[in-house]
C-alpha cells in the first residue's frame, strides 16, 4: 500500500508541476495570473513532499480508508484469482462509458446493464427485466418526456 | 429577523418545494437502507439535479435527502444489523440484539422518534443561533472571509481525519483543480490546454459523482454482501408505538444526546461518524444500569439516533453563517449552492437569511415526513436492503451516467466523471479526504478573489488585521488539537493492546 500511495504521490507532484509549468513556460501567462496557481500548487507540492518523506522514514502512518456501511473485503488479502475476479468486476462497471459512447445513451445503458448482471450471474429474467427499465427510464423519461439531448444514436454515427 | 422569519416561510410554503422535498426524503430513505450508500452518495447523485432550479427549490431538495438518509440507515441498523451508512454503526449496537431478543419494533421505533425528534432540536438550535450570527458576520471583512474559506479547508482536511498531511494534501488538490478554465479576475482562460471542454474548467457535478458515487459502486461491486438473519424482522405497530413512547419518556436523554450532536455538528470537519458515538458513551456513562448497554438497551438507540439527525442542524449553522462546513455533507451542499448561483461564505447569510430560515423549516419537514414514512413503510422498505449489491452496483452507474450527462448536456461530462472516479477510489482506498478536496474545489474561487481583494487594499499586512490573526490563531489551534486528538487516540489504542483498556 506504501508503494502504492507513493505512486499516487509522485503523479500527484508531477501533475501539479506539470501544469504550472505549461502555464508559465506555454501559454506564458501573467505574474497576476499565476500567482495564486503556483501558491495553491506549491503548498500542495510541500504537503507532497512532507507525505513522501514520512512514507519513506515509515513514519507515513498506514493508510487509511474511509469507512463505509458496506461490507468491503480487503484486496490485498485475497488470493490471486479472486483479485483478477475483482479487476474483471471493476472493469465492467467501468464499461459504462465506452458502451454509451459505442451505442448511444439509451441502448448502450441497457446492453451495459445486461451485461454485467449477466456476467454477475443474475438470472436472464431479471437482467432483461432492469435492461427494459433502463431503457424505459434514458429514452422514454429522460429523452422523450424530460426532453433531455441524451445522444440516441452512437457517436461514431456522426 | 422577523420580516426574515415571515419570507422563508413563505417561501417553504410553496407546492414545489413542498413536493419535491417529499420526493427527496423518500430517495434518502431509500438511498439510506441500502447499506454503504452514505448521505455523500445522495447528495452526489442527487446534485445533478438540482441546475436550473430556483435556490429554495434546489437546496430544499439536496437537504431534505441528505437530512434523512440516516432515518433510512437506522432500519437496517436495528432490523439486520448492518449500518446503512457509517454514523449508524453505534445503533446496531444494542439494535440488533433487541432485533434478536424480538423487540425489533421497540427498537425501530425508538429509532425513528429519536431521529425525528433529534433533527428538530438540531433545527430549533440552528433558528436559535441564526439572529446571534447575522451581526457578527456583518463585520466581516474580505481578509477575514478569506480566513474563513481557508480556515474550512484546513478544518475539514485535518479533524476527524486519520493524517493531518494527507487531508491538507486533498484540499489543495481541490482549490488547485478550480483554477482550470476562465479566471474570475483576469477574464483569461486557464490551463485549459487547447482543450474547449476545459474552457469552463473542471465541472462541479462530474467532480462530486467521480469523487463519491463511483468509488462507493467500485466498493459495492468488490465487497461481500452480509446476509442478515431474517427472524425477528416481523414488526407490529404497536411495537412501534411503545418504542417512540420509550422516547418521550427518556426526554432528558434524547435533548442531552441532541444537544451532543448539535454541538458537534457546529465544530467544522469533525465528522457526522463522531456525533452518535460520543452521545452513546454519554448516555451508557450516565445510565442506572451502563451494563445493559451492548446487550439490547433502549437508551443504546435513542443516544446515537437522536444526535445522529440533530448533527445536521449544527452543521447547518457554521455552513450558512460563514461558508465552513461543518460535517462532510455540507461540503457538497456547498456544491450546490454554487450550482444555484449562490456564494457560499460570511455574506450568505446577511444577504439570504430568508433561504436560511427556509432551509431550518425544510430541516423539520423533512424529519418529520421521515419519520411517518418510515413508521407505515418500514416493513416495505427493510426488504430493499435485500437488493443483492451487484445488482445496486450497474444500476446506480446507470443513474450516474444519466445525471452526468443530464447536468449541462455534455457527454464529456460522462467521461470526467469516470475519469475522477479513478481518483476517487485511489483517494478512498488511501485514505485521503473526498470531502476536504469538494471544499477546496468549491472554496478556491472566493479564495482567489478575496485574496486578490486583501492584497490590493492592505497589501501582506491584511494578516496583521484582529479578525484575521484570531482566526490563524484559530487555524492552528485547529491544526495542534488534531495533533493532540492523534496522540491521545494512539495512546488510547496501544492501552487498549496491553488490556487496560476502559470502555
Amino acid at each position: 500500500m506504501r508503494r502504492f500511495e507513493g505512486l499516487f504521490l509522485l503523479a500527484l507532484g508531477a501533475f501539479l508541476v506539470g501544469v504550472c509549468l505549461i502555464g508559465l513556460l506555454h501559454y506564458d501567462y501573467s505574474a497576476t495570473l499565476m500567482r495564486f496557481p503556483l501558491l495553491a500548487a506549491g503548498i500542495t507540492l510541500l504537503l507532497v513532499a512532507v507525505q513522501l518523506g514520512l512514507l519513506w522514514s515509515g513514519r507515513g502512518g498506514a493508510a487509511a480508508p474511509e469507512p463505509s456501511g458496506a461490507e468491503v473485503s480487503d484486496a490485498a488479502s485475497r488470493p490471486a484469482s479472486s483479485r483478477r475476479r475483482a479487476v474483471t468486476d471493476a472493469i465492467w462497471i467501468f464499461s459504462v462509458v465506452p458502451l454509451v459512447f459505442l451505442l448511444g445513451y439509451p441502448a448502450g445503458l441497457a446492453v451495459y446493464l445486461l451485461c454485467v448482471l449477466r456476467h454477475f450471474s443474475i438470472s436472464w429474467a431479471l437482467s432483461l427485466g432492469l435492461a427494459g427499465a433502463s431503457f424505459a427510464l434514458s429514452y422514454g423519461l429522460f429523452v422523450k418526456t424530460l426532453g433531455v439531448s441524451l445522444p440516441v444514436l452512437p457517436v461514431w454515427w456522426g | 429577523m422577523l420580516d426574515s422569519l415571515a419570507q422563508g416561510l413563505a417561501l417553504f410554503i410553496d407546492a414545489e418545494v413542498m413536493l419535491l422535498a417529499l420526493l427527496a426524503v423518500v430517495v434518502g430513505l431509500v438511498l439510506g437502507v441500502l447499506p454503504g450508500l452514505g448521505g455523500l452518495t445522495a447528495l452526489a447523485l442527487l446534485l445533478p439535479f438540482v441546475y436550473g432550479m430556483e435556490p429554495m427549490v434546489g437546496l430544499g431538495f439536496l437537504l431534505a435527502a441528505h437530512a434523512v438518509v440516516y432515518t433510512g440507515g437506522a432500519l437496517t441498523a436495528v432490523a439486520l444489523g448492518i449500518p446503512g451508512a457509517a454514523p449508524n454503526a453505534a445503533t446496531v449496537i444494542d439494535g440488533y440484539p433487541m432485533t434478536q431478543a424480538g423487540r425489533g419494533g421497540d427498537a425501530l421505533g425508538a429509532a425513528f422518534a429519536a431521529s425525528g425528534l433529534g433533527g428538530l432540536v438540531g433545527v430549533a438550535a440552528l433558528i436559535a443561533l441564526l439572529p446571534f450570527l447575522q451581526p457578527i458576520v456583518l463585520h466581516v471583512g474580505s481578509p477575514e472571509t478569506l480566513m474563513f474559506a481557508v480556515m474550512g479547508i484546513i478544518y475539514v482536511g485535518v479533524l476527524g481525519e486519520r493524517s493531518m498531511t494527507r487531508g491538507l494534501i486533498a484540499g489543495g488538490l481541490g482549490v488547485f483543480l478550480a483554477l482550470f478554465g476562465y479566471d474570475r479576475i483576469a477574464g483569461v482562460p486557464r490551463f485549459w490546454l487547447g482543450f474547449e471542454y476545459l474552457l469552463d474548467g473542471v465541472r462541479l457535478v462530474p467532480l462530486v459523482l467521480g469523487l463519491f458515487a463511483v468509488p462507493e459502486i467500485v466498493a459495492l461491486t468488490l465487497g461481500s454482501h452480509r446476509t442478515a438473519d431474517r427472524e425477528g424482522r416481523a414488526v407490529g405497530f404497536a411495537q412501534i408505538l411503545r418504542g417512540m413512547k420509550a422516547v418521550v419518556k427518556r426526554r432528558y436523554l434524547l435533548i442531552r444526546s441532541s444537544l451532543i450532536g448539535v454541538f458537534i455538528g457546529i465544530v467544522p470537519g469533525v465528522g457526522g461518524d463522531t456525533a452518535p458515538f460520543v452521545a452513546y458513551a454519554s448516555a451508557k456513562q450516565t445510565a442506572e444500569r451502563p451494563e445493559d448497554f451492548g446487550k439490547g438497551a433502549i437508551e443504546g438507540v435513542i443516544a446515537p439516533e437522536s444526535s445522529n439527525n440533530a448533527k445536521e442542524g449544527g452543521a447547518l449553522v457554521t455552513t450558512l453563517a460563514l461558508g465552513i462546513p461543518g460535517s462532510a455533507g455540507m461540503s457538497v451542499l456547498l456544491g450546490g449552492f454554487l450550482l444555484l448561483g449562490l456564494e457560499p461564505g460570511p455574506d450568505f447569510l446577511v444577504e439570504h437569511m430568508d433561504l436560511a430560515v427556509g432551509l431550518a423549516l425544510i430541516l423539520t419537514f423533512a424529519n418529520l415526513a421521515a419519520v411517518a414514512i418510515m413508521v407505515i413503510a418500514s416493513p416495505l422498505l427493510v426488504r430493499i436492503a435485500d437488493v443483492p449489491p451487484r445488482i445496486l452496483a450497474p444500476v446506480l452507474s446507470v443513474l450516474v451516467v444519466l445525471g452526468a450527462f443530464a447536468y449541462q448536456n455534455e457527454p464529456l461530462d460522462v467521461v470526467a466523471t469516470f475519469v475522477i472516479g479513478l481518483l476517487g477510489c485511489a483517494m478512498k482506498t488511501l485514505g485521503y479526504s473526498r470531502p476536504a478536496l469538494v471544499l477546496g474545489f468549491v472554496m478556491a474561487p472566493l479564495i482567489e478573489t478575496y485574496l486578490h481583494i486583501s492584497l490590493q487594499r492592505y497589501g501582506l499586512e491584511f494578516i496583521l488585521r484582529p479578525g484575521a490573526l484570531l482566526l490563524l490563531a484559530l487555524i492552528l489551534a485547529g491544526l495542534f488539537w488534531a495533533r493532540a486528538r492523534r496522540y491521545f487516540l494512539g495512546r488510547a489504542a496501544r492501552n487498549g493492546r496491553n488490556g487496560n483498556a476502559q470502555i
